[in-house]
């Protein structure tokens, strides 16, 4: 049976519960793409989150206590490769700009957070990620293909 | 960061002028004495931690709430800690970010 269509996924982590009420406002209210958004304060349960699948965007802060972003994005990247992380920042070692890259990064915002980069990032991270589901199910597909006799 | 700077008048957001969005900046400013109350209590407390990451969260969240002239102070608080400067150089730079928070208000100027 063909899936229903959905909206897409998107999981908001930042420890700061200000930036989740604003960025949550700005993306149900503004954003092309009619998201399903979750949001979340707390790292660990947003790694847990994470785990349990069905994360098409995930938008990040980097650093936080416990589990940073790096981790989440390592975590997301596990789950579903397709998924795509954008990071918030206010500012950033190389080492970790340099590692979010390394470990598959779409993007990242700088802090404060701009609207209209925020509301365009996602477009795009909306775009690569239905480009790479559809690629993936394609080849699925062909997998299972009854064969003519 | 000139002395007329800190010591001018209300600041008010960017985003007073946004309908979808202005109701969520006037919640940012009544939360505003918490805040202050909250860099307070670490700093007093000498938990240098905490108050950094208040630092942190405070130059994130005031730019991106349209109180774009709290950034570079509550930048310059979290480098002040992180680079272990002096007690006395990191409590000018609250008492700086504290001035600038008291300003803050809801609405749009008169």
């Amino acid at each position: 049976m063909e899936p229903q269509n959905q909206n897409p996924k998107l999981l908001l982590v930042d420890d700061d519960p200000n930036m989740i009420r604003l960025l949550t406002s700005v993306i149900s209210c503004t954003a092309e793409v009619d998201f399903d958004v979750e949001s979340l304060t707390d790292p660990v349960c947003a790694r847990n989150r994470i785990e349990e699948g069905g994360v098409d965007i995930l938008v990040t802060d980097l650093e936080m206590p416990a589990v940073n972003g790096l981790e989440l994005l390592r975590c997301a990247k596990r789950r579903n490769a397709a998924t795509q992380v954008l990071f918030m920042t206010g500012h950033s070692t190389q080492e970790a700009l340099l590692s979010a890259l390394e470990h598959g990064a779409s993007d990242y915002l700088l802090k404060p957070v701009n609207q209209l980069e925020l509301l365009s990032l996602l477009r795009h991270a909306y775009e690569r990620q239905q480009r790479w589901k559809k690629a993936l199910l394609g080849t699925w597909r062909g997998r299972h293909v009854t064969m003519p006799e | 960061m000139t002395h007329d700077t800190l010591q001018s008048e209300a600041i008010y957001s960017s985003l007073a002028t946004d309908p979808d969005l202005c109701e969520l900046a006037e919640m940012y400013v009544d939360e505003m004495p918490d805040k202050i109350v909250a860099l307070e209590t670490a700093f007093s407390s000498g938990d240098m931690e905490a108050l950094r990451q208040k630092a942190h969260q405070l130059k994130g969240a005031a730019g991106s709430y349209g109180f774009d002239q709290l950034t570079p102070y509550a930048a310059a608080l979290e480098a002040s800690i992180r680079n272990q400067q002096p007690p006395d150089h990191i409590c000018d730079a609250l008492n700086q970010v504290i001035t600038l928070c008291r300003r803050v208000r809801s609405g749009q100027p008169q």
